[in-house]
């Protein structure tokens, strides 16, 4: 069994005035390619930590991340980006979209930064807005939308670049029920149509049913568990 | 990232913040404006004063003396028929015409007047008479005919018209061992033109007619003609080899333009401060769009721009800023050297005379599109250099 993504001994401390605070310690994880994970924590145990680090918003303190073997610790900030835009689609629990933007620029700008064409950009952001059900509201500015909407524009927007990986930090956070349902059927069915490797924190344990594989952080530490859906494949 | 996208994105940028974009650029505008019409002030006066000294006729003529003897020379070859052969030889060159002048008591309707005395080659009398207020030129060297300068036409009568036809009368006060004293003979011409010099009492007469009254053994200047400007110089240095001295307009001009480049230096400087208080202007927006925008450029650089996205980013605005302040500065600035000479114009309608008092050379224009342009770039290049450097989860969290 061949791990697309590889966690090794990998630990993250914040220095908070002298003191050196440990939020993720030595932890060792293995993810398959196409898997769909969901990170399971209470607020502020770690989830967002250990995402930004598999998104390569942020380095490790130790350890090495191996994301198809190239170890995306040693990579230069340039080069972060580069592969941020070819390799992850991320979403976050405040949408940050740029207000200023229509939905269908928003979804665009990832493509703008690759240097993809006005055509072809245009095309499949639309197409994307229409598959998580924006269709209506394309051309509205950002800031007009519901939270829900919001967070659809975000998903569109994280999967235009047709990403190997997807990091969704608590994207039903901010949601009431309903929404968050929605929002994780949709993700839920643009992964079963991309097959793309999903990493998804929450803290709801009731999503736990959409994953392959779970994983636990408490205090630090990060342990791993087959979920149900795995568990009666 | 397409240069398309990179502009698109700037000017979404520039106006989000309208008001503070504005401002900026005007401070541009206003620096760049200044310059602008600063300096064109000094080259439409310079043109101003350079056609006054010399028309296109006296940029090509070049002006031959006998060099006077010092204390270690003897003095030079004399103006002569000799001379006037040997200078017509030369490449380059059109005609030499040849005149005496000499002081003299001139006389006319009952009024005496200093004056000095130009026998003129009255074939080529354009070279010596710059234009003609009233009257005509000399008919031909036969003529007892004589053209006199407005100044000393004021002299004889306070209309000036009416000396036209009148009689004047010449004693030519000549230099002897004895002392200066006047010519024995008169020389009495009929007045048949007045040409514009205000300042000084002249007299033009064919130079036969000076010939036969002072035997005269030799020039005191020639005027040789050119076939353009560029020759002068060469020409010039080829009868400075043959011993004579040489003075042109040109010198006059090229004086002229040296002083008035100084002026518009200084102009430019002092517009130039303008523009430097502008540049600190886009440095602090920039500085403070950077801010606002820390946020949004950690979501950039999550979504996949690289810090080159970013620099390009910032750095096209900034040269925005500078472009538009710089078209729209020079824009202003011609606009209003344009209604300044049209109504100055205007005033001066009745004179017969035009002057442009604001002259912006194009390619002075355009340099200074591009110094604003460059400028403001380079003021860019601080707050874009922090907003590369920023670490993308830092930026996240602002």
């Amino acid at each position: 069994m061949d791990s697309f993504i590889q966690l090794i001994d990998v630990t993250k401390t914040f220095r908070v005035g002298k003191k050196d605070f440990c939020v993720i310690k030595k932890a060792n994880l293995s993810i398959k390619e196409g898997d769909f994970i969901v990170v399971l924590g209470a607020s502020g145990s770690g989830k967002t930590t250990l995402l930004n680090m598999l998104s390569a918003l942020d380095k490790p303190t130790s350890g090495q991340i191996l994301v198809d073997g190239e170890d995306i610790v040693k990579l230069k900030p340039n080069q972060l980006s580069r592969w941020r835009g070819d390799n992850v689609g991320i979403v976050f629990q405040s949408y940050n979209l740029m207000p200023y933007m229509s939905a269908v620029d928003n979804v665009t700008l990832p493509m703008v930064f690759k240097g993809i064409s006005k055509s072809q950009r245009k095309t499949k952001a639309l197409s994307l807005l229409r598959s998580v059900g924006l269709k209506e509201r394309m051309y509205h500015d950002s800031n007009l939308l519901s939270g829900g909407e919001q967070q659809r524009v975000a998903i569109a927007r994280s999967l235009v670049n047709n990403p190997k990986i997807l990091i969704a930090d608590e994207p039903t956070g901010g949601l009431d029920l309903a929404n968050a349902t929605e929002i994780m059927e949709t993700i839920y069915s643009l992964y079963k149509e991309r097959n793309t490797t999903i990493i998804l924190s929450t803290h709801n344990p009731n999503y736990a049913k959409f994953a392959d594989k779970v994983i636990y952080i408490q205090k630090g530490e990060v342990t791993v568990q087959r979920s149900i859906k795995s568990a009666t494949r | 990232m397409r240069l398309a996208d990179v502009l698109k994105l700037a000017l979404q940028n520039l106006w989000r913040t309208k008001f503070r974009s504005f401002l900026t650029i005007l401070g541009v505008i206003i620096g760049i404006s200044a310059i602008v019409a600063f300096v064109s002030l000094g080259v439409g006066l310079q043109k101003i004063t350079s056609n006054q000294v010399a028309g296109l006729n006296a940029l090509t003529t070049l002006t031959i003396t006998q060099t006077p003897a010092t204390s270690s020379m003897e003095e030079g070859p004399k103006l002569n028929e000799e001379a006037i052969d040997k200078i017509k030889k030369l490449n380059n060159v059109g005609s030499v015409t040849p005149s005496v002048n000499m002081p003299a008591n001139v006389e006319s309707t009952g009024t005496s007047a200093g004056a000095i005395i130009y026998g003129i080659d009255v074939q080529n009398a354009n070279i010596e008479i710059s234009g003609l207020t009233f009257g005509s030129l000399i008919k031909d060297k036969s003529s007892n005919e004589a053209i006199i300068s407005s100044s000393l036409a004021a002299a004889f009568n306070s209309n000036k018209e009416n000396v036209i036809g009148k009689e004047i009368s010449i004693k030519i006060l000549k230099d002897s061992a004895e002392g200066y004293n006047y010519s024995p003979k008169e020389l009495k011409l009929k007045i048949v033109g007045i040409d514009n010099n205000e300042t000084s009492n002249m007299v033009y007469a064919p130079i036969g007619k000076i010939k036969d009254l002072t035997q005269f053994e030799k020039y005191s200047t020639l005027k040789v003609k050119v076939a353009s400007s560029n020759d002068v110089d060469l020409v010039k240095d080829q009868i400075k080899k043959m011993g004579y001295q040489v003075t042109t307009i040109k010198d006059l001009v090229d004086q002229i333009d040296k002083i008035f480049l100084l002026a518009e230096i200084i102009l430019g400087l002092v517009g130039g401060i303008g523009l430097l208080v502008s540049s600190l202007g886009i440095i602090n927006t920039m500085t403070i769009s950077l801010l606002e925008r820390t946020h949004e450029i950690g979501i950039m650089k999550a979504i996949g721009a690289s810090n080159y996205d970013i620099r390009k980013l910032f750095i096209f605005e900034s040269a925005l800023i500078g472009l538009i302040g710089g078209v729209v500065g020079v824009g202003i600035a011609v606009a209003f050297g344009s209604a300044f000479n049209f109504i100055l114009n205007l005033l001066i309608q009745s004179t017969g005379q035009e002057l442009d008092v604001f002259v912006t050379p194009i390619k002075f224009a355009l340099v200074m599109i591009g110094i604003a342009a460059l400028i403001s770039t380079f003021a860019g290049i601080y707050p874009t250099s922090r907003a590369q450097k920023l670490a993308p989860i830092d930026a996240l969290r602002q």
